[in-house]
């Protein structure tokens, strides 16, 4: 096991960088703890207004309702039928979003399934906020009239509705709840750790002359590869311990409370995997102690900024998310805030975590294969 | 039956042949010597050698087997010294040897004993738990004859073991060297330093292009070249009639006179410093310096291959 033991003693030589971001780690999660527990944060919401337009194409019973309906969230400027005006009008932030009514809006929207033209920015919250007034109106108008009501009995029941709302308290947010706090940052510490370290060891293994040395030697390549194996799986447990141990030390009694506790430590072993994969990337790649330096600064941090690790998903506009999905950290943060703020897990919220699982063990394997081929192409070029 | 035999062996870099037709046949209990310039095949033989390169043609048989990626038992009784130093820089000294060596050998306490000696024969005491970083060069490549060598083998293949050391440590290597095949392992050393080569090898393959140029002791090499004694006179002042009786002496071949400095090449075996050092007592002729040189290899590298060795 003399290759086994190498790895190990490697990693010992480098426990005080180990030991280093644990206790940064620790000191920053340990105070936003006590932050959160403050209660500063306790949830209050209140409703927003915003300016937006509306160009009425129609001029009919619905289109008339839509607009009142409207009335009654935001404020609503009539405007003129000028795309170019519309769209000065947003980019100058007079209104933040114009909705267009269509002709034949009964027939087409209500009745059909065409969609409201809107003038907004794109992936900004008042788009998806608007949209979902819009959607809402014409969802309960084709509730009512499947119900039998007339064309007006239904407009009137819509704009009726709107006046009812409801007082939402609720008991925790994302900012005062410990384990999503601590347990949502733990993909840095994984991949910087892993990254910093089985990188720099790893690398040394790369060395040609030490590769050659090792091949001419009279253990076999699987012994040699199947110890190598096992030493990194070490590693990384080790690591999964040491990591997920720091975060249950800072909430203990929160996470012992928690029905998901175990899922938020399986969860912690599949991003530990991708970080493991990712350090043998690392290490296969670099060839100086620089570029270990500066693979694992941009793994770690692009990762955790890309994947909603250092920014809440919900935050990410449209792009950036669309991106976030090629990293195992966009899953591992997904499956975090569902295992944070959900007692009960769904059937489809089951099924939305282990797809998150899948997916990241799924990214090690790719980073293993990615990794492996180029070392072997690189090998040859040798 | 030879301890190594390689036949016909071929290896191409694409358009580049780096090894082409090689033959060569290695006692049990010699000292062979690779020498070469730069880029003239030596490592390339010693990856084949040891299966890390394919080879397009050609066979290699070391203790009478075929040497293939899997010959594990073969490469159990090999050592190898890289041209760079190849050790893991987050292990100490003692960690190193002791993890190159557990690559042959699993018995714990046997390999404890083993890396103690390995470390008194390399003069590594006292460095024990240094990591490599702390080590001066000479140091470090001590420690890379180590960990080749710990494991006691009956094959040591050195390629290049010397470079960028200090004439101290090279020397320590040298002896250590001569002192492993003294102690029964056979020795490949390969450089392109040909005073070393000269002094511990008891056979020498010259190799340039790939191709072995020529095999034998160094007697024997310098047997094979035209050139024999080499004579220098400095500061000599000499008229075109006495230059001419001079170029016409015995078995001189090749005659240079510029700026009072006169050399002399000779055919064959034999001193002819006297008869030069009669005539000029005779033509009351005086000078500043006067030396004779036997031929070196790399005289015999020149005339076989029409350039200095260190081109």
């Amino acid at each position: 096991m003399k290759v086994y033991k190498g790895y190990l003693i490697a990693l010992k030589r480098n426990v005080s960088t180990v030991i280093l971001y644990c206790t940064i780690f620790f000191g920053v999660a340990v105070s936003m703890v006590y932050l959160s527990n403050r209660g500063e944060n306790t949830g209050a919401y209140s409703q927003e207004r915003l300016a937006i337009g509306i160009v009425d194409r129609d001029n009919s019973l619905w289109s008339q309702a839509l607009e009142k309906y409207l009335e009654q969230y935001h404020d609503v400027t009539v405007m003129e039928d000028d795309m170019d005006e519309l769209a000065e009008a947003v980019y100058g932030r007079r209104i933040r979003y114009a909705v267009i009514i269509p002709e034949n809006f009964y027939e087409e929207c209500i009745q059909g399934e065409r969609k409201v033209e809107s003038v907004t920015e794109s992936g900004s919250q008042w788009e998806y906020y608007v949209n979902s007034r819009v959607d809402n109106f014409i969802n309960s108008a084709r509730v009512y009239l499947a119900g039998g009501y007339t064309q007006e009995e239904a407009a009137e029941n819509v704009l009726d509705t709107a006046d009812i709302q409801a007082q939402v308290e609720l008991e925790s947010s994302r900012e005062d709840l410990g384990i999503y706090n601590v347990f949502r940052f733990m993909p840095y510490l994984y991949f910087s750790i892993l990254c910093f370290v089985l990188g720099l060891i790893q690398k040394e293994y790369q060395n040609i002359d030490i590769r050659r040395r090792l091949e001419a030697s009279s253990m076999t390549l699987k012994n040699k590869n199947i110890q190598s194996l096992l030493a990194f799986l070490t590693v990384g447990i080790f690591s999964w311990i040491l990591c997920e141990g720091i975060g249950i030390a800072t909430c203990f009694s929160e996470f012992w409370s928690s029905p998901n506790k175990w899922l938020i430590l399986l969860n912690g072993f599949t991003i530990m995997l991708g970080a493991l994969a990712a350090a043998f990337f690392v290490g296969s790649m670099a060839r100086t102690e620089a570029a270990v330096n500066g693979m694992a600064n941009v793994l770690s941090l692009g990762f955790c900024f890309l994947g909603g690790i250092f920014v809440p998903l919900e935050l990410l506009t449209g792009v950036v998310r669309r991106i976030g999905q090629f990293f195992p950290t966009y899953w591992y943060a997904q499956n975090i805030s569902i295992l944070s703020f959900n007692e009960t897990l769904t059937d489809s919220l089951k099924t939305t975590l282990i797809q998150g699982m899948g997916i990241q063990i799924l990214f090690a394997l790719a980073c293993v294969a990615v990794a492996l081929t180029v070392g072997k192409a690189r090998r040859q070029e040798e | 039956m030879s301890m190594i035999e390689i036949r016909n062996l071929v290896k191409r870099y694409k358009d580049t042949v780096a090894l082409d037709h090689l033959n060569l046949d290695i006692e049990e209990g010699e000292i062979f010597g690779l020498l070469g310039p730069n880029g003239s095949g030596k490592t390339t033989v010693i990856n084949c050698l040891l299966a890390l390169l394919k080879f397009d043609k050609g066979s290699i048989k070391i203790f009478g087997q075929e040497m293939e990626p899997d010959s594990y038992e073969i490469k159990r009784q090999i050592g190898i010294v890289m041209q760079n130093v190849a050790v893991f820089h987050e292990l100490t000294v003692y960690e190193n040897i002791d993890y190159f060596c557990g690559l042959y050998v699993p018995d714990k306490r046997e390999r404890k004993k083993l890396v103690e000696e390995a470390i008194a024969f390399t003069g590594l005491e006292g460095y024990e738990k240094k990591r490599p970083k702390k080590l001066s060069g000479g140091l470090l490549r001590r420690l890379n004859i180590a960990c080749g060598i710990a494991h006691k083998p009956r094959l040591i293949i050195l390629d290049e073991p010397t470079v960028a050391v200090d004439p101290q440590s090279r020397n320590k290597i040298l002896e250590g060297i001569c002192q492993m095949n003294r102690q029964g392992s056979t020795i490949i050393y390969t450089s392109h330093y040909m005073e070393e080569v000269e002094q511990i090898c008891s056979r020498i393959a010259i190799l340039d292009k790939g191709r072995c140029l020529a095999l034998g002791t160094k007697e024997e090499l310098k047997n094979m070249i035209k050139t024999g004694e080499k004579v220098h006179v400095e500061g000599i002042h000499l008229t075109p009639e006495q230059l001419e009786v001079i170029c016409h002496m015995p078995q001189v071949f090749s005659t240079v006179y510029e700026d009072a400095d006169l050399t002399l090449r000779f055919q064959g075996t034999g001193s002819h410093l006297l008869g030069l050092l009669h005539y000029m007592e005779e033509e009351n002729l005086t000078c500043g310096r006067c030396f004779s040189e036997l031929p070196t290899l790399n005289d015999v590298f020149l005339e076989i291959t029409g350039k200095e060795l260190r081109d």
